[in-house]
């Protein structure tokens, strides 16, 4: 036996000592599908801020449209945007309750979009939240091995990841390139808004129940969520006004049930078509008027001796 | 809990230590504790899907382990009969009502379903003893390494060796871990990679060209392949690190230069199981037909075969097709003629023609994917993402096939006694893991045959 645990133990001893090139190599282990996240967890681990009372979190959105100098200059609160692309609002409220646990900030801001009522949640962010903080913080290989991902896939994490630029405070910096760049339906077919809401209908239904438990959550610990519904562009407002006045509906009243804030930016007049990148993205220049208005109401929001 | 998956692996490292160091020793050797723990391990193994289906399980083993002790007691006919109907009511019953009418299946039901009706009906036929106590029976049924989708091993086969003194042997062990090492790299490698190509191609068999289908097709034949046999030679591995022997599975089956060859090299003892408990009383039942009795039993056994699977009309075309596939070696008695690389290759393609079926969701796609193999594009280009995946996947195939013609006399195909030379040996396993570890599928799917 002895033998045998020896052999073992020189067969597997190689194969960990291989990962640990890898990660002095920078490569990095791969914890969710999104590059983006990953990078911010890691960047988050080496550089923890020291305080978080205003946070945001969110898909895509909260990534770009939130401008972090104009906040933090006018609001003068510690902030930091722990946003990340592709989040549904169930992935949204695992990584937010983790990190409202983990930084304990006192208002939280969702900058949200339909589209992140649309799909299926992605099981990769609860494992990773699932796992013990301790790990992640000081075993991070760990992910190396639970939910194996090939060597080959971290080369192509590596090489070819692109858009990981953020700001020091966790803003995404990538979407801007698009700036200047026609909005992405100009000239193109549009779809059926109302029949794509209809083809959705049981998703958004399962991610309204997210939203509620989310801000269910954040009032049981005394966290004031300020749900953003980001503005959309003019042409799927007149294609889907049924559904999206729905929309706005339905998460008024689940915001506004748990004591949160819901604020509304909806507005076709202030934001035209040309302030979009894509249907729902806003150019740098979209993004600074978006944040204006929230900073404006934050102001408003939140008092002045904090 | 997959065998490929570090919860699994932490499982068993702690198990296999506590197993070996805490456990062995004592009375008798240590035989009744180890077994304590192997049940208390099994039973763990199964809570980790789903802890209320273990009360199936250990009910149902239960009343198995009653009726074999009842069953060998009793002297008169008419109550034996009247017990194993009991058992097979309750066993089959089961089995049907989850399999067939009920949302949820249980993980790996129909294997130890079987391994109970061959406990009770070999203790009727007296080829085995019952247990000799209730522990050794309810780790027959539940044996973890075996548990979620067989080999289903036969009472007469393991339950002695549950009762008996194990002691580690190194050659076993070592010998173990290399079938190990080679199941991880059937699956994760070749199985996980090829579910995804075909996954893809199944999905879209409207669009694409035949020559697509037919890649497809291969794919899904291969895929099913390497993930049910590398998932036997992990279950046959782990065993071995415990003191078992278990059934092979498989044996080279596309290595056969015939169908009847091909069913005695795959899925071994799911294949003889039936044999013994469905197609022999159904040839001497039938008997009396001649050659079209027995190609009605082939017919029967094989259509309960795809069955067996699961409740889809595409299994059950799978079984009857692969029974049609004997039907002109019984009425022209060429059976028993072998070929070359031409019969082993015609061989290999008409199972890959019946796993369409086998893969499809519906019959309606199977015979749709039928049409369009024969629509006249078989030489056309289709376009093939993850191209690096793809190649390095198709080279393992070929590899895979390669190393597993050259041991073919060898129970697994990293078996290389042969090789004395250390340094070789070490290049060839940690060789494998590279590839293992550099190409592993993005996703780490379920093994296909937990489903069934």
């Amino acid at each position: 036996m002895p033998r045998f645990l020896f052999k073992t133990f020189l067969f597997v001893l190689p194969v960990f000592a291989g990962f640990g090139i890898l990660s002095r190599l920078g490569f990095a282990p791969i914890m969710t599908s999104s590059a983006f996240f990953d990078h911010k967890m890691q960047w988050l681990q080496q550089h923890p801020p020291k305080e978080v009372r205003l946070m945001a979190v969110g898909s895509s959105m909260s990534v770009y449209a939130l401008n972090s100098q104009m906040i933090v200059h006018r609001l003068r609160l510690p902030y930091y945007n722990f946003a990340s692309w592709s989040m549904q609002i169930g992935d949204t409220r695992v990584v937010a309750m983790d990190l409202v646990r983990a930084y304990h900030p006192d208002y939280l801001v969702l900058c949200s979009s339909p589209a992140e009522f649309t799909a299926d949640d992605n099981p990769m962010y609860r494992n990773y939240t699932g796992t013990w903080r301790f790990i992640r913080q000081h075993f991070p290989w760990y992910f190396y091995f639970n939910d194996y991902h090939s060597i080959h896939q971290l080369f192509l994490r590596k090489y070819r990841s692109s858009h990981l630029g953020m700001d020091e405070w966790g803003r995404g910096t990538a979407l801007f390139e698009l700036q200047g760049k026609p909005s992405s339906g100009a000239g193109s077919q549009r779809p059926d808004a109302n029949a794509w809401f209809d083809e959705r209908i049981s998703r958004f239904e399962h991610e309204y129940r997210q939203l509620d438990s989310l801000s269910g959550w954040l009032l049981e610990h005394h966290v004031r969520l300020v749900f953003v519904q980001a503005p959309v562009e003019a042409f799927v407002g007149q294609n889907g006004r049924r559904w999206l006045q729905a929309h706005f509906d339905s998460c008024r009243s689940i915001v506004g049930r748990h004591g949160g804030v819901y604020l509304n930016y909806y507005d076709t007049t202030l934001f035209k078509n040309n302030l979009f990148a894509d249907p729902v993205h806003l150019t740098a220049a979209g993004s600074d008027t978006l944040t204006k208005q929230l900073v404006t109401d934050l102001e408003r929001i939140i008092p002045p001796s904090q | 809990m997959l065998f490929t998956t570090l919860p699994f692996l932490v499982f068993f490292a702690a198990f296999f230590l506590l197993y070996w160091f805490i456990f062995a020793g004592g009375p008798a050797g240590g035989v009744r504790r180890q077994n304590v723990l192997l049940l208390v391990g099994s039973y763990c193994f199964y809570c980790w899907w789903d802890w209320r289906f273990v009360f199936l399980l250990a009910g149902n083993s239960l009343a198995v382990y009653f009726l074999g002790g009842w069953l060998h007691r009793t002297a008169r006919e008419g109550h034996k009969s009247l017990l194993v109907g009991a058992g097979l009511s309750l066993t089959l019953g089961s089995l049907l009502y989850f399999k067939y009418f009920h949302s949820l299946l249980p993980l790996g039901l129909s294997f130890y379903t079987f391994r109970m009706i061959s406990y009770l009906v070999d203790i009727r036929k007296a080829k085995t003893q019952p247990a000799r106590d209730l522990v050794v029976c309810c780790l027959y049924i539940a044996f973890f390494p075996c548990l979620l989708a067989g080999p289903i091993d036969r009472p007469a086969w393991l339950i002695p060796q549950l009762e008996s003194k194990r002691a580690f042997r190194y050659e076993a062990g070592a010998d173990g871990m290399r079938q190990i090492l080679w199941g991880l790299f059937k699956k994760i490698v070749i199985a996980d990679n090829c579910a995804a190509f075909s996954a893809d191609i199944f999905a879209h068999y409207a669009t694409l060209p035949a020559s697509a289908l037919v890649y497809g097709a291969l794919m899904a034949t291969i895929w099913v392949y390497a993930d049910f046999s590398g998932y036997s030679d992990m279950a046959i591995g782990f065993s071995r690190l415990l003191g078992f022997e278990v059934t092979p599975n498989f044996n080279y089956p596309f290595f056969a230069t015939n169908i009847a060859g091909f069913w005695r090299r795959w899925h071994i003892t799911l294949t003889s199981w039936m044999t013994d408990y469905v197609f022999t009383p159904l040839n001497i039942l039938l008997r009396d037909l001649g050659k079209t009795g027995l190609a009605l039993a082939i017919l029967l056994n094989f259509t309960l075969i795809g069955l067996w699977h699961g409740p889809s009309w595409t299994y059950v075309g799978f079984g009857f097709l692969n029974g049609c596939y004997f039907l002109p070696m019984v009425f022209r008695g060429r059976a028993k003629k072998t070929g070359g690389a031409a019969a082993r290759i015609a061989t290999f393609l008409l199972v890959a023609f019946s796993m369409v079926l086998f893969r499809s969701a519906s019959l309606s796609q199977a015979l749709g994917y039928y049409r369009r193999i024969f629509s006249g594009s078989l030489f056309s280009r289709f376009f093939i993402f993850e191209k690096v995946n793809t190649v390095a996947t198709l080279a393992c195939i070929v590899a895979m096939f390669i190393a597993e013609w050259t041991q073919r006399d060898k129970r697994h195909a990293l078996q290389i006694d042969g090789i004395r030379a250390f340094p070789v040996r070490a290049l060839i396993y940690f060789g494998l893991m590279g590839i293992i570890l550099t190409f592993a599928a993005t996703k780490n799917a379920d093994f296909i045959y937990f489903r069934f």
